[in-house]
């Protein structure tokens, strides 16, 4: 490429003629449009309104930076101030599009942002790769169930179990020859640091097409099974049969907006039978009474959020139809809200409780563990990257 | 500033050519010094004084080399302005380098004192100083405008990564340019190959070395990678910043040196020189070898000359010993094929070319090594030493995943785009359809490296949670 420019541009001249552009009027309407596409954008980052979030990545927008001496002397404006034209570039969305599909299919790599594609029937589900197992997310994590149990569980609640939800990816990597986690790995280092839950296995009770095409998380509708499987794992009798409704067919979920390629949009359907319509769910970051399903959330951000509304820190849920006083407490992550409801119908009191949002030390507040079945429910991706819990 | 961020293409450069080509010609330089100050200040707000008072002191040390020339004092001004650019670029580059190298043989604990090194010093010293040589050799007058030799030295387009422009090669221009389509043209073309091959494939190939450090079962095939991948990143940055640069100059007006010429197509490692970086070389031969004697000593003195420059050359890269290490592999099979190999490795076109290529590679496996364990490691790995195999899941994930840009890369780095392109224009370079083409063409590429350059704030969440 070095010499291409000399040969190609400079050194060959286009003879006079008829039906073609002179050649200094062929360079003035190249620099211009150059020129003009460069304006034009330079413009529109003044001219466009200011956009707050970015909803395909569910964050705040970088705010512009404050000009002040020492972040200036330093350069810290500096580059929070490319953070922020990045952030805020005319049409942003269209160009991650682009950079998508020209790393995507242009250059081969068939992922992005690493995500990739895979069939799913007849449509494809985007998935996360999930690489390498990190040890020390699992330690952390299970060191926090394990302070759980030490201080609440022990020699107070009846069974303690444990699911480990797969990730998209436990699937699809065996259609895509992504690298892949050691899973079995996870799974064991679960039942070694957890000898006081019994681990339910149920990478055999899931397939891709559990799971929501756009999004990390698996479809309410095809959680039957799966519900009355956990059931009667934890000396329940499940069996339970549901109406399924329609919500909305305009689902886009995370993994849509981090792709950034078009992709056809998911279904929401959720589970109704009679129990379920009469349970009551207090909301304990609000201190209200919420719907199991807030079919409002449908029209918001991220619909999955009808399921008990979202990410909830602390939410309690009495089923008036119980034929018995049973208690079953969940520690959870979001797969956890389409999945409680369908265990609900065995329990008397359910609690939900999700401890990247509240801290375990408060909990003696709300929760009587007392002979009460615990569930800890986790997805393999959160446990490999626990950060967040308290 | 880095050229390929949206700061400079979408703030910065439009405000400043829409400035630049409306003033009076007489403004432009005035112009052009304030833009590049303001450039540099950006990047490096503490050490812009200290730039300019290394203009100041190449300025007047410039006059006073011309006032007394044919005296001693016009060697001794030399000397010393030669000596403060040095010691500027010593004291800010060297400093810690030679601390902890004192410590390592002598077993000392000197504190390092941490010095921030200055972007772009160890171009516009040398810059600096071929200015003062060439005064001194008569080659160029001093410069009588204190704007005219600061817009020299620190000029925006090749102030942080080169060409080294040779202050004769621009003195005409600086006092008297004009600009035209041709050149606007030919700059802004030239300008987005360059950001193409940075943002487009450099990048990809840093993220591929990444990838593949970060491995945790080294393979054979992963170390070819890493060499490969890292050959071409260094390439592709390099020569597209060059491109840059050229392309910025041409549009302002200043035709700026070729920089990189094929360098992966080389048969030698000599060839090798010829092609890569070749300001830096002209400037090591021009300034070092020749005034140490070049080839016209004795041997033995014709074989230390090379070690020396070589080792300059190393240093100048980097302050740390895998760069000197890297001059003399270079030094090394310098003399290896000046005394006999040269004759031999023409006989092969193939063979010559595969040798050239293994000399490269590993040479910057050296060059971006962490010690001399972690290049011994690497090195020892593309001959299967510490590995696990050839193959492994994640080395033919690597190697599928970034095949097409590798592919693409290896390709570019030869003559056969140049070539395709003279057919093309052969074909169709008299028809409007040709000419809509090449725009479409460049207008696709600002726009692809725009998209990619305005992805790189990504940072997902997985909820909305704010």
């Amino acid at each position: 490429m070095d010499l291409l420019i000399h040969s190609y541009i400079l050194g060959f001249k286009v003879p006079e003629g008829v039906g073609f552009m002179k050649q200094k009027r062929f360079l003035q309407i190249l620099v211009s449009t150059i020129a003009g596409f460069i304006l034009l954008l330079s413009l529109l980052i003044v001219v466009l309104p200011y956009q707050s979030v970015s909803e395909s990545e569910r964050r705040s927008l970088a705010k512009f930076p404050q000009l002040r001496v020492d972040a200036i002397g330093t350069g810290s404006f500096m580059e929070d101030l490319e953070v922020y034209l990045q952030d805020h570039f005319p049409f942003r969305e269209n160009f991650r599009n682009l950079k998508a599909i020209v790393t995507y299919y242009g250059m081969g790599q068939k992922e992005n942002h690493e995500i990739y594609l895979v069939q799913d029937g007849t449509k494809k589900s985007a998935v996360k790769i999930e690489a390498a197992y990190r040890k020390e997310s699992l330690q952390y994590a299970t060191d926090r169930f394990a302070y759980l149990y030490n201080t609440y569980l022990q020699n107070q609640a009846k069974g303690i179990y444990m699911v480990a939800i797969p990730d998209k990816h436990y699937y699809g990597a065996a259609y895509s020859k992504k690298p892949q986690m050691d899973y079995e790995k996870l799974f064991q280092q679960i039942e070694e640091n957890m000898p006081y839950a019994k681990r339910i296995p149920i990478e055999d009770q899931l397939t891709l097409s559990h799971f929501y095409t756009t999004d990390s998380h698996w479809r309410q509708e095809s959680l039957a099974d799966l519900s009355s499987y956990l059931l009667k794992e934890m000396g329940k009798v499940g069996g339970q049969t549901y109406d399924s409704y329609f919500a909305t067919d305009h689902f886009k979920g995370v993994y849509a907006g981090q792709l950034a390629i078009p992709m056809q949009a998911d279904s929401i359907f959720y589970l109704e039978n009679d129990i379920l319509k009469s349970l009551d769910v207090y909301d304990y970051e609000t201190n209200q009474e919420i719907a199991l399903y807030d079919l409002e959330k449908i029209k918001e951000r991220d619909p999955y959020e009808l399921f008990m509304g979202g990410n909830k820190s602390l939410l309690r849920i009495q089923n008036n139809c119980a034929e018995n006083q049973d208690k079953l407490v969940v520690f959870r992550d979001s797969f956890g809200s389409s999945l409680i409801p369908l265990l609900c119908a065995e329990y008397q009191e359910i609690w939900a409780v999700d401890i990247r949002y509240i801290s375990p030390v408060i909990l003696k507040n709300y929760i009587n563990f007392q002979d009460a079945d615990v569930l800890f429910l986790y997805s393999t991706s959160v446990l490999n990257h626990s950060e967040t819990m308290k | 500033m880095l050229f390929s961020s949206i700061t400079f293409l979408y703030v910065f450069l439009p405000a400043v050519m829409i400035l630049y080509l409306t003033v009076p010609n007489k403004v432009r330089n005035g112009v052009l010094l304030c833009a590049s100050l303001l450039f540099y200040g950006w990047g490096e707000p503490k050490y812009i004084l200290l730039m300019v008072a290394a203009i100041i002191q190449l300025f007047f040390f410039g006059k006073l080399i011309e006032r007394y020339r044919k005296t001693k004092w016009s060697k001794i001004f030399l000397t010393t302005s030669i000596l403060c650019s040095l010691l500027m670029l010593g004291y800010f580059k060297y400093t810690d380098f030679v601390i902890g190298s004192i410590n390592q043989i002598a077993g000392s604990d000197f504190p390092l004192l941490h010095i921030a090194l200055p972007i772009g010093i160890s171009f516009y010293t040398f810059q600096m100083i071929s200015y003062a040589v060439d005064v001194y050799r008569c080659e160029v007058k001093a410069q009588k405008s204190i704007v005219k030799l600061a817009t020299y030295v620190a000029m925006f387009p090749q102030l942080i990564a080169g060409p080294i422009v040779r202050y004769k090669s621009i003195e005409n221009a600086l006092e008297n340019r004009r600009n035209n389509w041709e050149d606007i043209a030919y700059g802004c073309k030239r300008f987005l190959l360059g950001l193409g091959k940075k943002v487009l494939i450099a990048n990809q190939m840093g993220e591929l070395v990444s990838l593949c450090q970060s491995v945790t079962t080294q393979t054979i095939s992963v170390s070819w990678l890493y060499g490969i991948a890292f050959t071409l990143q260094i390439y592709y940055d390099f020569s597209g910043y060059s491109d840059m640069a050229i392309g910025l100059g041409k549009m302002l007006g200043f035709t700026f040196p070729e920089n990189f010429q094929y360098p992966l197509c080389a048969r030698s490692v000599t060839d090798f020189w010829r092609r890569w970086h070749m300001t830096l070389g002209i400037f090591f031969r021009d300034y070092l070898y020749i005034p140490l004697g070049g080839n016209r000593v004795k041997k033995s003195r014709w074989f230390l000359n090379i070690f020396i420059v070589w080792m300059a050359t190393g240093l100048w890269h980097g302050a740390a010993w895998n760069f000197l290490w890297w001059g003399v592999y270079f030094a090394l099979f310098l003399i290896i094929e000046k005394t006999f190999l040269l004759k031999l490795l023409y006989r092969s076109r193939i063979l010559s070319h595969v040798y050239t290529c293994l000399v490269v590679i590993i040479s910057f496996i050296i060059f971006n090594g962490n010690g001399v364990l972690d290049i011994v490691d690497s090195i020892q790995g593309l001959v299967g030493i510490g590995t696990e195999g050839v193959l492994s899941a994640t080395a033919l994930y690597l190697w599928s995943r970034y095949a097409g840009i590798l592919v693409l890369a290896i390709l570019g780095a030869t003559s056969l785009p140049k070539q395709l392109a003279e057919l093309f224009v052969n074909r169709y370079g008299n028809c409007i359809i040709g000419q809509i083409l090449q725009v479409l063409f460049f207008c696709l590429l600002l726009l692809i490296a725009t998209a990619f350059l305005v992805d790189g704030s990504f940072n997902p969440f997985l909820y909305f949670r704010f």
